[in-house]
């Protein structure tokens, strides 16, 4: 069984972007429209590697990241965020949420592939 | 191809974002600025940029890149919002607007150049820096000790790795690691297990396992440093090339960071920065084993103060004053917010063909209900019967469903309205007059369709309005009234249709002067004898514009003829009244939707037409002296003093062998778009009712003078007239192809 991605982006375009990209490589995709939805994604999809965006509305990606690497979560999968932001700030912003890694957009998809891949359980 | 579609849908969110962004500015430069409407302002460019990366648009990456930069400053600190820098930010967003449709209509990029210097130097923006990106490939190896021989190094590093919890806790495996390491050179990795507990007395949230690793490679120690980017903050890491005393790359921040995390970011570069000379140089034999027990390697690690100056200019750490509320940020986001979170129901995205199809079908289901009723009743069950029980509710659950099916389509005219205060500014701004506009109802839910082509002629409108209307600030004050104009724009809901409103406190319209003009334009004759109302609705006859000059505000060749136009071919009309000296008001009436049509239901040659109500202006009963034939042996019919040419349907669409008698029928009295005039001529009116349009193109073919078709509540098709069509053929007077021989 493929394994699966949980990519979660407000812009649709993106999303499309991130499916076609992923399931290109062969990875099953689920996508989420923020945070929130993101948490509820997971917990149906229970995915092998998560790709967040950081400014979403609702609940953004550290608060994301957060939420599902503490409380009821502790999960310890691999989450990559994928953002346009590159500062170093954020950046350790979302290691401190538990950010397994950072890839700055615009993505390159063989390397957002690779990128999976570093990380892939 | 699937990317195509993902450019459009790329293409689609951006009119949607770039309509938050204009709402949004608005708002602020209306309303005053406020953190929530910033954000949504800010993330609405960020996904601009973000998409136009992917199709390697880079000019509008670059121009998004400036002016997310630009927003970004209003929203770290919101008192640094100012009019000027509104109004720089709306122009700005014109520019984008512009941008991304020539970039989605595959055009030559615009010239931004002197925008994006403008907004640098007003926000005081840095350069675009380079942002880096990641790049590694995989070798695999095994986790045990091994050795991979790689091409000759240069140089030799020693590296000592001691995860934290919080590595593997954050996802990451040292596996991975060792795999990207052995991929830049030739590795000896070895565990270090002497702290490992024994089974019965193991924690599994202690870390006990640590790494020594030599790597002999041609990459240089950045490049060794990069593996270990994601979790440089995670772990206890030394890398020291060999044979060197390199102390300062020893690395241990988690604690560093741990107390850092409600720290504001300035403290963390400014401890970065003054910490390198301070942090106790550490001697760690490179085989002591055990590193994983040894918390307080060093408090404070140099590295991230090094990659910090490395990648920001120096010119960054002075602005940060100015940036210190960006950490307050995400905490202040993550509270429910109210605005946002409130919105339970979530909009989705649907292809607007899924739309029409289920519109189409809502149709068919109401022309079957109606077909049912009238079997049931000619069946003769009574309404109290359960069959007519049931039928009632039928009838409801249709009316229901076909409200809600209509209301998928309707969106709030918000976004049009709001566009309008633009252009007010614009105006305000090239003539040196004052105004300000009004919104009511801008909340009024109107058909898609109808929302797109309303732009325009709003916009010629709403200049005209602040052109023409309101007066010089030195008129209006001699006239008492305030100095500033104001401009009411409204929308509201009148039995099925939609109604806006523009009205003015300005001049009025000037009568004495409409009529000259329009006699000299040859728009009527020197005697005519016209009321107040037929000339103030001079202005929308062809050709005709009151500005002396032609100005370059609302003169740009084209005149409220064809705001006239525009509306009549959303299927709605346009009218003004007018009180000199205290203003003017214009009046649109607009179908709800263009999926049903508010139908006259005509009968002639035993056939049943549908007359569109819009293009109506009269009906009268014909009287044979009232139809004349003039010299090339058309017929004409005389009201009052005008003579209009007579349309026999029945004849004209080939339904009929011989012209109407004449001697009896009804005669509807029909206005084209360009106010040519046509009488049509029928047996009999059967009555007004919506039909729902049903196209000949998509499910025949395109027939002149038939806009479209429709299915009675009989079953029965009636064909829906083609105004336009018709009248202009009337008018040219060409020979016609009969209708029926294409049907048949």
């Amino acid at each position: 069984m493929s394994s699966t991605i949980l990519a979660v982006d407000d812009s649709p375009t993106m999303r499309q972007m991130l499916t076609m990209c992923l399931s290109g490589a062969g990875f099953n995709v689920v996508t989420a429209e923020d945070g929130a939805d993101g948490v509820e994604k997971l917990k149906e999809h229970n995915p092998d590697v998560v790709i967040t965006d950081i400014n979403m509305p609702i609940m953004d990606g550290f608060e994301f990241i957060e939420t599902v690497r503490g409380g009821d979560f502790s999960t310890r999968m691999p989450i990559l965020v994928l953002t346009t932001e590159s500062d170093a700030a954020k950046k350790a912003r979302a290691r401190e949420a538990g950010a397994t890694g950072w890839i700055v957009k615009p993505f390159v998809p063989e390397k957002l592939i690779s990128a999976v891949h570093r990380v892939m359980p | 191809m699937e990317l195509d579609a993902i450019r459009d849908t790329y293409f689609a969110e951006c009119a949607d974002q770039l309509s938050e962004l204009e709402t949004g500015l608005f708002s602020i430069s209306s309303d005053g600025v406020d953190a929530e409407t910033v954000n949504s302002v800010f993330r609405a460019v960020h996904s601009i940029k973000g998409g136009a990366g992917a199709f390697a648009l880079d000019e509008l990456v670059s121009f998004a890149h400036v002016f997310e930069n630009a927003l970004d400053v209003i929203r770290n600190d919101l008192s640094q919002s100012n009019e000027d820098r509104i109004d720089l930010l709306l122009r700005s967003s014109d520019v984008l607007t512009d941008i991304v449709a020539a970039a989605r209509d595959g055009e030559e990029p615009i010239d931004c150049s002197e925008i994006s210097a403008e907004l640098e130097k007003e926000f005081n923006l840095q350069p675009m820096e380079e942002e880096e990106e990641v790049e590694f490939d995989i070798v695999p190896i095994s986790l045990d000790d091994l050795t991979i021989q790689t091409s000759a190094a240069t140089n030799k590093f020693e590296i000592t790795f001691a995860p934290h919890n919080e590595l593997y806790l954050n996802g990451h495996d040292p596996q991975k690691i060792f795999r990207e390491l052995a991929d830049l050179g030739s590795c000896e990795i070895r565990v270090n297990t002497e702290k490992l507990s024994s089974l019965d007395k193991f924690d599994t949230s202690s870390t006990e396992l640590s790494w020594n690793i030599t790597i002999e490679t041609t990459s240089l120690e950045n490049d060794v440093r990069a593996v270990f980017e994601w979790v440089s903050d995670c772990c206890d890491l030394q890398i020291t090339e060999d044979e060197t005393d390199a102390l300062a790359s020893d690395i241990s921040i988690d604690d560093f960071l741990g107390d850092l995390s409600d720290l504001p970011e300035v403290e963390e570069e400014d401890d970065c920065l003054g910490e390198p000379q301070e942090s106790e140089p550490l001697t760690v034999p490179d085989e002591q084993p055990g590193i994983a027990e040894l918390p307080d390697l060093s408090e404070v690690s140099p590295e991230p103060a090094l990659e910090i100056v490395a990648e920001e200019p120096v010119a960054e750490v002075v602005e940060l004053p100015a940036e210190a509320p960006k950490e307050e940020k995400p905490a202040a986001a993550k509270k429910p917010e109210p605005k946002e979170r409130a919105r339970a129901s979530k909009p989705i995205r649907v292809d607007s063909e899924k739309v029409d199809r289920l519109i189409n079908l809502m149709g068919e289901m109401v022309i079957s209900q109606s077909m049912l009723t009238l079997q049931i009743n000619e069946a003769g069950f009574g309404t109290a019967s359960p069959t007519g029980l049931a039928l009632v509710e039928l009838q409801n659950l249709t009316r229901e469903i076909q409200s809600s099916v209509m209301s998928i389509r309707a969106q709030p005219i918000k976004p049009v309205f709001m566009r309008m205060s633009r252009v007010v500014r614009e105006i305000c701004s090239a003539t040196g007059k004052k105004a300000q506009l009004l919104l009511e109802g801008e909340n009024t839910e109107v058909d898609t369709t109808v929302i797109e082509g309303l732009s325009d002629p709003l916009t010629h409108m709403i200049r005209n309005s602040v052109d023409h209307g309101i007066e010089s600030v030195e008129k209006r004050v001699e006239a008492g009234k305030p100095e500033t104009g104001e401009i009411v724009l409204s929308a509201s809901h009148s039995s099925g249709s939609i109604v806006i409103e523009i009205r003015d406190d300005g001049a009025g319209i000037n009568r004495q002067k409409v009529f000259e003009i329009a006699v000299e334009k040859g728009v009527i004759q020197a005697d005519s004898k016209l009321s107040d109302e037929e000339i103030d609705n001079l202005i929308f006859a062809p050709g005709f514009s009151t500005a002396e000059e032609i100005t370059d505000v609302s003169g740009r060749g084209v005149g409220m003829d064809v705001v006239r136009q525009s509306i009549q071919g959303l299927g709605g009309r346009v009218s003004i009244s007018s009180t000199p000296g205290k203003g003017s008001l214009f009046t649109l009436n607009l179908p709800l939707t263009l999926a049903i049509l508010d139908g006259m239901l005509v009968r002639t040659a035993e056939q049943m037409f549908v007359i569109p109500v819009s293009s109506m202006i009269e009906t009268i009963s014909l009287r044979q002296q009232d139809v004349f034939q003039i010299g090339d042996g058309n017929m004409v019919f005389k009201l009052r003093d005008q003579l209009i040419p007579i349309v026999d349907v029945g004849y004209e669409l080939g339904f009929l062998d011989q012209p109407h008698s004449y001697e009896e029928g009804t005669i509807l009295i029909v206005e084209s778009g360009n106010h040519d005039m046509s009488a049509f001529l029928v047996d009999s009116i059967v009555g007004q009712q919506q039909v729902v349009i049903k196209s000949m193109e998509s499910n025949y073919q395109r027939i002149p003078s038939i806009a479209a078709a429709t299915i009675l509540g009989n079953g029965r098709i009636a064909l829906i007239l083609d105004i336009e069509d018709i009248v202009s053929r009337k008018t040219r007077e060409t020979p016609t192809q009969p209708v029926l021989d294409q049907i048949a």
